[in-house]
């Protein structure tokens, strides 16, 4: 054992020597955090199920998840291999490693779709704005997701109004509880989710949702906003969505009207 | 070659021993980083090249090349001191440039045994040619007489490449995507490229270099950043075939021996933050990314690359010295000096 203890001390010694001739620190793995898990689902919106993969690359990477929504820690679940998720969740995201720094958590929201074909039509009555046209109510009802990278995708619409209407064309015999907005937040490119949406049938009021978090300070990310509904069957609903009236006092946009960005309504 | 292979059976070696030991394992908490895959890898000296910045400021890092005397040359776009002269110890050496607000690209050039610098400036939409030392030799300003430009503005250089025949390539890779290519006295010969999805334009166009490599006739690569594609030429502006890296937001191409490298400003989806260096062998595969996932090649090619560990953030230029250390210089870092990878 002393011997061995000896031994290692010599290579110790002649390892520093080797640095301080060298005269180079090197960076140690403690000083870098690993960048957050990609984390890919097999379709945002579903009717039976999804599948969430999560690519691992460092070798000896762990990630851990959540479904509940609770922040994720040591003690959260594992990932190992494909998850099926057959219900609306947040998933949440990190990865550890024992010699790197965890990474930030990650997460992405998925959205059960009860009747894919409830809805029949959309009319907007509202013009998306030249710059970010989307592809017309068409692209509002294909439950394909914009993608974070909005610039030039055509899922998106966006639109910098007081306020955006919408007529949905329902199918009559589907019973309804809920509309869903699909937007997008990207507060640096003065994108906000809107503050509040109503939902009338025949100039009755049946739905009001409001969003308090949508003037908060927030990463970016893709922000479904749910409105419950008088349940029931309707022939057809008007959805008026109303942005932030200006931007808020902590954004460099303060007082200043702020994009709101559409790719999909959805009903459940 | 032979000092690395030292160090790196030495490092097994004592690795090896340590183990064994509990003083070995103590000793073992603080490893250093290692990124990079396969036969190039790095372990990573944040301190090279750190300046007081109340002296000598940087904005953003954009290009680096090392000259004939072996020093390394950094081009920054603060007018303070745009060119950053330092040793390979990283020890400062000089600084010279105060008329260069869109300090972009940096290229340099040996002629007739003399070493000439070309910088692309974004603010000035034009291309100076300097001595090394920062005298002024030549100004190539925008190229109304290509019929692609109406105003000055619409053009925005920001690389260069030289043939041996004294040719001179500039891409206006923030501009109007063009290729224009000029005699050595500076005439019009060519304009080639443009804005487009289609193979032979750009969305981005750069970076550009001269490939010479494995004794073929020149040929150049010019990137097309926001499609992640590397794009080969002919020397007279016909394309030959695409080089797909998705999610790799590649700057321009450096070519050492064989090897090309490429900083990668963004990485995967493109979000802010990211970034890697991307590096090609002779065959134009992607071998090692450092501080990117580990590239695999399916049937379908390269799977999408993403950053893996936050070592860089926005990588904008690689320069490669004679013992394959890289030297990193990054854009909107957050005003921070180069990053050395020395390899392993």
């Amino acid at each position: 054992m002393i011997k061995r203890i000896f031994y290692s001390l010599f290579v110790i010694v002649m390892l520093c020597q080797a640095c301080v001739s060298q005269g180079t620190v090197h960076a140690s793995t403690d000083m870098f955090q690993l960048s957050a898990p990609r984390l890919n689902v097999s379709a945002i919106f579903f009717e039976s199920y999804t599948t969430l993969t999560i690519n691992i690359d460092l070798a000896n990477s762990i990630v851990k998840y959540s479904l509940d929504g609770s922040a994720v820690n040591q003690n959260s679940k594992v990932y190992n291999t494909p998850l099926k998720i057959t219900e609306s969740v947040v998933v949440k995201a990190k990865v550890f490693h024992p010699d790197y720094l965890e990474s930030e958590e990650v997460q992405i929201e998925v959205v059960k779709i009860a009747n894919k074909s409830a809805i029949k039509d959309i009319v907007l009555s509202t013009k998306p704005n030249d710059r970010y046209p989307g592809s017309g109510s068409e692209g509002l009802m294909n439950l394909t997701k914009g993608s974070a990278q909005f610039g030039g995708d055509k899922q998106w619409m966006g639109f910098q109004t007081d306020s955006i209407s919408a007529i949905l064309k329902l199918d009559k015999k589907v019973e309804i509880s809920k509309v869903i907005l699909s937007t997008l937040t990207n507060q640096s490119n003065w994108i906000f989710a809107p503050g509040k949406i109503e939902v009338f049938h025949d100039g009755k009021l049946v739905g009001i949702g409001t969003y308090p978090k949508s003037d908060k300070e927030t990463s970016n990310n893709a922000t479904f906003l749910s409105v419950p509904l008088v349940k029931g069957t309707y022939d057809q609903l008007k959805v008026v969505v109303y942005p932030l009236k200006e931007i808020p006092e902590w954004h460099q946009g303060k007082g200043t009207s702020p994009w709101v960005f559409i790719d999909e309504i959805i009903i459940q | 070659m032979e000092r690395r292979t030292f160090i790196k059976n030495t490092a097994a070696a004592s690795a090896g021993l340590l183990t064994c030991s509990s003083v070995g394992a103590s000793l073992l908490e603080y490893k250093d980083a290692i990124i990079g895959h396969g036969s190039h890898q790095y372990k990573i000296d944040l301190n090279w090249g750190a300046l007081n910045p109340n002296y000598y400021p940087v904005n953003d890092c954009h290009e680096m090349v090392q000259d004939s005397k072996g020093r390394i040359l950094l081009l920054t776009n603060h007018t303070k001191n745009n060119i950053i002269v330092y040793d390979r110890s990283g020890k400062l050496l000089e600084t010279w440039g105060t008329d260069y607000p869109g300090a972009h690209g940096l290229t340099l050039n040996v002629e007739n045994g003399e070493d000439f610098l070309y910088i692309s400036d974004n603010s000035r939409h034009e291309v100076i040619k300097t001595t090394i030392d920062g005298k002024v030799v030549q100004v190539f300003t925008y190229p109304i007489e290509s019929g692609k430009y109406s105003a000055k503005e619409q053009y925005i250089p920001t690389e260069t490449t030289i043939a041996e025949n004294g040719d001179v390539y500039i891409a206006d890779g923030y501009g109007a995507q063009y290729i224009m290519r000029y005699n050595a006295k500076g005439e019009l010969l060519q304009t080639f490229g443009g804005k487009g999805d289609a193979d032979h334009l750009f969305n981005n166009a750069h970076g550009i270099c001269i490939d010479t490599r494995n004794g073929k006739d020149p040929e150049l690569l010019i990137t097309a950043r926001q499609q992640n594609k590397l794009k080969r030429f002919t020397m007279d502006g016909e394309f030959i075939e695409s080089i797909d890296l998705p999610g790799a937001f590649i700057c321009r191409p450096v070519i050492k021996h064989d090897t090309i490298y490429l900083a990668t400003i963004w990485s995967g989806d493109g979000s802010d933050g990211t970034g890697f260096i991307s590096i090609l062998d002779k065959d134009n595969k992607l071998i090692s990314a450092p501080g990117g996932c580990k590239p695999v090649y399916d049937k379908s090619g390269l799977r999408p690359m993403y950053q893996s560990i936050k070592i860089f953030t926005h990588p904008h230029d690689v320069c490669v010295d004679e013992d394959d250390n890289l030297y990193v210089a990054q854009w909107n870092s957050g005003k921070t000096y180069p990053i050395k990878l020395n390899r392993i």
